[in-house]
């Protein structure tokens, strides 16, 4: 029905963030961020003059539980965007229940690929965004030598495939690869710093995330071990996470992000200076709270062309969306779903922020079946992935 | 870490596919998915007379109107690409017009974009496990005969030269170096020339 503009006095949407579990502590950082761009749209006017109205939900870390709140906010509000989830685990537990409905989720988290519906709009990294720019730094910069770690769960897991294919094209070699529990306690990590004491590789390569990526760095750190000597990589260990174990445990270590609150543009200081006004001094961005922040001006600006939240008719706005996002300008890929973004590696600095080690100087393509993760390819300017460049 | 599957994933998306399919929303979901996993997919109706050299895996719509036709017959003969039946529903006819091209694998409508990977991936897999073993047993059943010229050709040897059987194999092997031809085949002209003079074959040969 072209044309036809939804008729209610504002436009409700679905919030699916924990603010309960072991991942509270980064999803509130993101439910922090999607409110201050909803506020921020309603003091501008809201939407064809009506205002976002969020719909909270608290999956409390649990997948299952996604699955089950998308649908009781559907049927509440049938037709309603969602925007949310952090682990893929909870990604893939709402993915069913928006195909069948033929609703519409904003996914702001990076992520290890592989997926695309119609149904998902992905603002996150996807590997040729993060994994690929951090396996170049590390082979260049760290060694060839690497020791995995990782949350067992989709996203370390494919990860850990990716990156261990990258590096053994640089022959270099995956020493071990282990996995923790998400809600694995302190001592889980005693054995494995042993290990990595006794194999002593040139860096770690850490997928452990959540509550538990802090007391992994925290065992790191008192069995005395060196990031100068052995860094640990990640690709989820944001200013968040860092707040969490203390600025002085994470300093140091290396991250791939598309965003770092040390960003310089000019959307990133209104960015930083209107979160910090709104939440407090203390409080910190990161890369899956600006993801969060600009997927919702995305979808909000979608709304405002086509005048509906029905998926089958934002889908077309959407996929010709693009934004000045505190990143760099992002675009969302009319083929895939997923963002052009810019990725980065930063290093944990004393202050709790990263300092920025290299930068994309373009946005880079989202290419999420990247079936052929080569460290050369990533630079082919034929598939409009340009070659990164030191900052 | 980085095991077959990484490596056999990688493979496929270099791989040319070829969907057979009428132009409508389910062909263009179907070859937008080919493309975003990184394979060379293009598509055809209605059904070629062949399928292109270098094209690794086909979709082909089965459709109760084109069941029968001369066309899909040729498709499923030509073998040498996996098949992978598209359809509408399912019922007896239908699976029995898969089985009859051949299919190693099934995409059912409307297509779904998650699971595509997974389906061109097993196919690719069983369609080449089978390749294979086809060209296994091919190469093995011609090794059988010729082992089968081979003891007959050593039987004329060894009744008209009165030799021994390792006597009657290295005058076979003996020729064969000289005329740097293989024994099969000096078996084989035994065989012929012992057809011509019309001797008898011994007895128990």
């Amino acid at each position: 029905m072209p044309g036809e503009v939804d008729e209610r006095d504002d436009w409700p949407v679905g919030l699916l963030f924990s603010q309960t579990g072991p991942t509270a502590f980064i999803e509130q950082t993101q439910l922090n961020a999607t409110l201050l761009a909803i506020e921020q749209i309603n003091a501008a006017g809201g939407v064809r003059g009506r205002p976002l109205r969020p719909v909270i939900e608290d999956p409390g870390g649990d997948a299952a539980a996604y699955g089950v709140a998308a649908d009781r906010i559907l049927d509440r509000y049938p037709g309603s965007v969602l925007f949310g989830c952090y682990m893929s685990s909870t990604r893939k537990a709402v993915l069913p229940v928006v195909e069948r409905r033929g609703a519409l989720l904003a996914y702001p988290a990076p992520y290890e690929g592989f997926e695309y519906s119609p149904n998902i709009l992905y603002t996150g990294a996807a590997p040729n965004q993060s994994i690929v720019q951090l396996a170049r730094y590390l082979i260049r910069h760290v060694g060839r030598r690497f020791y995995f770690v990782g949350t067992r769960y989709v996203f370390p897991i494919e990860a850990n495939r990716i990156l261990a294919t990258l590096v053994a094209e640089r022959k270099g070699q995956v020493v071990a690869e282990r996995y923790v529990r998400l809600d694995s306690k302190r001592r889980a990590f005693d054995d494995i710093v042993r290990d990595i004491r006794e194999k002593r590789p040139d860096g770690i390569f850490s997928t452990v995330i959540g509550e538990t990526a802090v007391s992994f760095y925290a065992a790191y750190r008192e069995a005395g071990l060196d990031p100068r000597d052995m860094p640990i990589a990640s690709l989820t260990t944001t200013e968040a996470e860092v707040a969490l174990m203390g600025a002085a445990v994470a300093e140091g270590h290396i991250t791939a992000a598309t965003y770092f609150q040390s960003v310089s543009t000019p959307a990133n200081t209104a960015f930083v200076a209107a979160y910090k006004a709104r939440f407090g001094a203390d409080a910190m961005t990161n890369a899956m709270a600006e993801s969060a922040y600009f997927q919702t001006l995305l979808v909000a600006q979608a709304i405002e062309t086509v005048g509906s939240q029905d998926p089958g008719r934002l889908r077309p706005a959407l996929l010709q969306a693009g934004i000045a996002a505190p990143q760099g300008h992002v675009q969302v890929d009319a083929d895939n779903n997923h963002c052009w973004l810019w990725p980065r590696i930063g290093r944990a600095e004393a202050s709790g922020e990263f300092a920025l080690l290299e930068e994309a100087s373009v946005p880079v393509k989202p290419d999420p079946y990247m079936l052929t993760h080569g460290l050369d390819d990533w630079g082919d300017a034929a598939r409009g992935t340009p070659a990164f460049q030191r900052v | 870490m980085a095991g077959p599957a990484t490596s056999y994933l990688r493979s496929i998306r270099a791989i040319s596919v070829l969907v057979v399919h009428p132009k409508d929303r389910d062909a263009e979901d179907l070859l937008a998915q080919l493309r975003r996993i990184g394979c060379q997919a293009s598509a055809v109706w209605p059904i070629p007379a062949d399928v292109p050299v270098g094209v690794r895996a086909v979709f082909l719509s089965i459709r109760p109107e084109t069941l029968d036709s001369p066309q899909v017959r040729r498709l499923a003969q030509a073998g040498h690409a996996a098949m992978i039946g598209v359809t509408e529903y399912e019922n007896p006819a239908t699976v029995e017009a898969l089985l009859t091209v051949g299919a190693v694998a099934v995409v059912p409508k409307p297509i779904r974009a998650i699971g595509l990977l997974t389906t061109l991936a097993l196919a690719l897999s069983v369609y080449d496990k089978a390749d294979a073993s086809a060209k296994r047993i091919a190469k093995l059943e011609s090794r059988l005969t010729a082992l089968k010229e081979i003891e007959q050709a050593k039987s004329i040897l060894m009744a008209r030269s009165r030799l021994n059987e390792a006597q009657a194999y290295a005058v076979l092997r003996e020729r064969a170096m000289a005329r740097r031809v293989t024994v099969e085949e000096i078996a084989r002209a035994v065989l012929a020339a012992h057809d011509i003079l019309g001797i008898d074959p011994p007895a128990g040969s």
